[in-house]
């Protein structure tokens, strides 16, 4: 999978005050389109993980991408506003 | 353009400037289309005609949806990041909050019954297909029509692709007789009418019309560029001319031409009969974004052989040609390129090492606009200012955009940003306007005047929106930057933001030092429209720290500074102030009066948010007169539009405690009944609400329209369809109306299309239902 590969990962983070539950899975489903979209085009984008914080009202997804600019692209494309990509490290983590 | 120049009527789509041929097969077809799917898409080639079968099936929808049939182009938008917004503007939706634009607008169309128009589809494909699905899972009763040159790729989509118009077959030739029947010709006689009214179809002529037809492949646009040779060309001519062209394209093989490049053939030989100059102007028009005016076309067109007094005569030679469209809206004339010919325009450029300093001057022109319409904000020409930054929105996006993607531009971007900050609180743009903002602070990171101003700007967006956290830094770089820069005015913007976030924390004390400061500083810089914008906030403090006579006083001075520049936006924002303090301190007469001037005001701006609050205001006024009633349905009219603002009584929460004990009491007073009148308040458009708060009386009767008005028919159509139901025949309405017998016919046809109607007899009755009083008519066989 591409970005997995090379071990390009990228973090968004939304903190979401007014928004709901209800809006975070249509947000989710938006950015899979998106992905697939973008997979189509050749500049692929997939997200690895997505994890709501309720207390928070935070949303964190996990992505692996070429480039920070595909994840903003792919956001843009969902209609997600997104100020901040950040490259990730991903750590393995021991199964002992 | 965004929603805030167009009455709250229940939909927006355009006039047809034209008369819309035949189709009628097409128009039933996607009709049929629109009741099995909820999304359809009109497919097929640049020219082909999918906008104008879109306009027409809307405007034939209109009555069918009890919200509206709503048209939005996306031609001119070139990022896909603010394409919700751009709908939502379109549906005079304006969310100030920070709320994820596009649950936003599929909550706002959750209980609409609406057809949405996205036309132009295909640079935003992909885009316009997430946000259909969104809107069409959380609304069940909203359809969408889209026009593309591709289907957006959605389950349930159904396509149609758009046909050409009708031409004969092959080498054979109909009778001039059986001609009607080819929409082509039908198409092309009344273009041709239009530019040469002596223009008919005779035996002399009519085999060149159907052989150019045929040339054109039946292609509308084709045929509207070709049409308008006549005015210099005979039929045969034309076609002698196109047959020349074609021979080129295919070496000698007529018909051989993939359709797609006939109507590149037929652009091109439209270049190729310009003047040079012509050609020129053409290029450079196609810098333009959406429409343009003559002031535009001058300063940014201008240079090189053309001078600014030239392009007055060329422009009107080229809207004579076809290549420019001119609308006459409200006594002004906007001009406009259909995006194939505008494209074409662009191809033209490329070719062009000017296109740089082209696409600088047309940033340099629309920063202007701003520069100036900032300066002049503050003073009696404010609605017009805010008018014509409306009319320029796609062209200020894409000066915008010009600046954030050519090198060296940033800072450019960031002040023109910056300026617009008024225009994008009073239109609703917040988050248009926090995007530009952001994307020019992160490539401007050099410590200039222009980046600490952008920073407040941005921060104001951001308080408005409630999203404290981003607004936090941004206000304190602003301040250290202000420091650092000795720039009194970003400092002074600093302080006031400062305040206006200590005030949504519930900080009030700390937020009445720092607004104080702020309008200190504004005065000893002599920014009024500063120091009016922080005593807005300023009064509303200290009326919630219970100093009301105090804030009463600020109050009376802000308003005397309006009074004293013409300053009427933040005067409706002062005016509810002073409503505000009035009720708390008991005056209801006072606030009532307050209420409605500031409405009244609100009302010129279109300003939502505004108008929320004075509604909100009047409906406390009236429970306190013990109108309650009429409170109950203020209260449901004010919450509809705080839904499409964001939330109730947004930016101000502290005020939600009158609100809720508003609410309640009612209720209890009005028990079952309050449901109802509440439910009526929400009902109301936004006109209506505005009028039912400032008790202004229900407007006239209508005079019974005319027949062209009450209908899309133009007046010579309308007057055909009164002959037609007094029985005449096509022969006899000629006759009587002096025209060509072919000109009535196709008249007749056009009635029966724009009305859906199949015969005669139904035009009769049609006519009979909208002139009861006339004489009384023999229908038709």
């Amino acid at each position: 999978m591409a970005g997995e590969a090379e071990g390009r990962f990228f973090l968004v983070d939304w903190v979401l005050p007014t928004t709901s539950m209800s809006d975070v899975k249509a947000a989710q489903h938006a950015l899979e389109e998106a992905s697939r979209r973008m997979v189509s085009e050749g500049e692929p984008v997939r997200c690895l993980r997505s994890t709501y914080l309720p207390r928070q009202q935070r949303w964190i997804c996990l992505f692996a991408a070429d480039s920070a600019e595909s994840v903003r692209k792919t956001h843009e494309m969902a209609q997600i506003p997104v100020r901040h990509v950040e490259e990730a490290v991903e750590l393995p983590v021991s199964r002992s | 353009m965004p929603a805030s120049t167009t009455a709250h009527r229940a939909g927006n789509v355009p006039a047809e400037l034209t008369t819309f041929i035949g189709r009628r097969r097409e128009v039933a077809e996607v009709r049929r289309l629109l009741t099995a799917s909820r999304l359809v898409t009109l497919t097929g080639v640049g020219g082909a005609g999918k906008t104008r079968l879109s306009l027409r099936v809307a405007s034939e929808l209109e009555r069918a949806f009890p919200d509206g049939v709503w048209f939005v182009e996306l031609a001119a938008l070139e990022d896909q990041a603010v394409l919700t917004q751009t709908v939502a503007s379109a549906l005079g939706v304006h969310d100030r909050t920070a709320r994820w634009p596009a649950p936003a607008l599929a909550k706002y169309l959750a209980d609409k019954k609406l057809l949405l128009v996205l036309d132009n589809c295909e640079h935003l494909r992909n885009a316009c297909a997430i946000l259909a699905d969104t809107v069409l899972r959380a609304a069940p009763d909203v359809r969408v029509l889209a026009t593309s040159r591709q289907a957006l790729g959605l389950t349930g989509e159904h396509t149609f692709q758009v046909p050409t118009l009708s031409v004969p077959d092959g080498d054979g030739m109909p009778p001039l007789d059986a001609l009607e029947q080819y929409e082509a010709v039908t198409m092309f006689v009344d273009r041709a009418v239009a530019v040469q009214p002596e223009f008919a179809l005779t035996q002399e002529n009519f085999e060149a019309v159907v052989r150019v037809c045929q040339r054109l492949e039946g292609i509308p646009l084709a045929i509207e560029l070709t049409a308008v040779r006549l005015r210099a060309l005979a039929v045969a001519e034309v076609l002698e001319r196109l047959d020349d062209r074609y021979g080129l394209l295919t070496a000698g093989s007529p018909g051989a031409l993939p359709r797609h490049q006939t109507l590149r053939a037929l652009i091109d030989w439209s270049s190729s009969l310009c003047s040079e100059d012509e050609r020129t102007l053409w290029a450079r028009l196609s810098v333009f974004a959406g429409e343009f005016d003559l002031a535009a076309a001058e300063v940014v067109c201008a240079g090189g052989d053309i001078r600014r007094n030239d392009v007055l005569d060329l422009l009107a030679s080229l809207v004579d040609k076809s290549i420019v469209i001119a609308e006459h809206p409200a006594g002004r004339v906007r001009y406009r390129l259909l995006e194939t010919i505008r494209q074409y325009g662009q191809d033209l450029l490329r070719d062009d090492r000017e296109e740089l300093a082209l696409r600088q001057r047309h940033r340099d022109y629309y920063a202007d606009l701003v520069e100036k319409a900032c300066a002049g904000w503050l003073g009696p020409e404010q609605e017009q200012w805010l008018q014509h930054l409306l009319r320029a929105h796609s062209n200020l996006r894409a000066g915008l955009e010009f600046c954030l993607t050519e090198p060296g531009q940033a800072e450019t971007g960031l002040r023109m940003a910056s300026e617009l900050w008024f225009y994008y609180i009073a239109t609703g743009l917040t988050s248009e306007g926090r995007r530009w903002l952001e994307r020019g602070l992160e490539l401007g990171a050099d410590p200039t005047v222009w980046r600490a101003r952008a920073l407040w700007v941005c921060s104001y967006l951001c308080v408005i929106q409630e999203d404290l956290a981003a607004a936090r830094p941004m206000i304190r770089e602003c301040r250290d930057r202000a420091e650092d820069l000795d720039e009194p005015y970003a400092a002074a913007w600093a302080g006031q933001l400062a305040g206006m976030v200590a005030m949504s924390e519930g900080e009030l004390t700390r937020s009445r030092d720092h607004l104080q400061d702020a309008v200190h500083r504004h005065e000893a810089n002599q920014d009024w429209i500063g120091v009016l914008d922080a005593s807005f906030y300023l009064v509303a403090v200290t009326a919630l720290l219970n100093e009301l006579h105090r804030a009463g006083e600020l109050c009376e001075e802000a308003l005397v500074l309006c009074d004293s520049h013409g300053e009427r936006w933040l005067k409706s924002y002062l005016r509810w102030d002073l409503g505000l303090v009035a009720w708390q301190l008991g005056d209801m007469g006072r606030a009532a009066e307050s209420g409605r001037d500031g409405l009244r005001l609100a009302r010129e701006f279109n300003e939502q948010w505004a108008i929320a609050f004075g509604i909100e205001l009047l409906a406390w006024t009236a429970h306190a007169a013990d109108r309650h009633v009429r409170a109950a349905a203020l209260l449901g009219a004010a919450d509809r539009i705080w839904r499409r603002v964001g939330a109730p009584l947004f930016g101000m929460r502290h005020l939600n405690s009158y609100h809720d004990d508003c609410k309640e009491q009612l209720q209890s007073l009005l028990g079952e009944s309050f449901d109802a009148q509440f439910r009526k308040g929400v009902a109301m458009t936004i006109d209506h609400a505005i009028a039912f708060a400032l008790e202004e009386p229900e407007a006239a009767p209508q005079q019974r329209a005319t027949l062209h008005e009450a209908s899309s028919l133009t007046p010579r159509e309308g007057e055909v369809a009164d002959l037609v139901a007094q029985g005449l025949s096509n022969r006899a309405i000629a006759s009587r109306l002096v025209i060509a017998q072919r000109t009535a016919e196709a008249h007749v046809e056009h009635i029966l299309s724009k009305l859906g109607f199949t015969s005669r007899a139904q035009i009769a009755a049609w006519v009979a239902e909208h002139h009861p009083h006339e004489p009384d008519t023999v229908a038709p066989a």
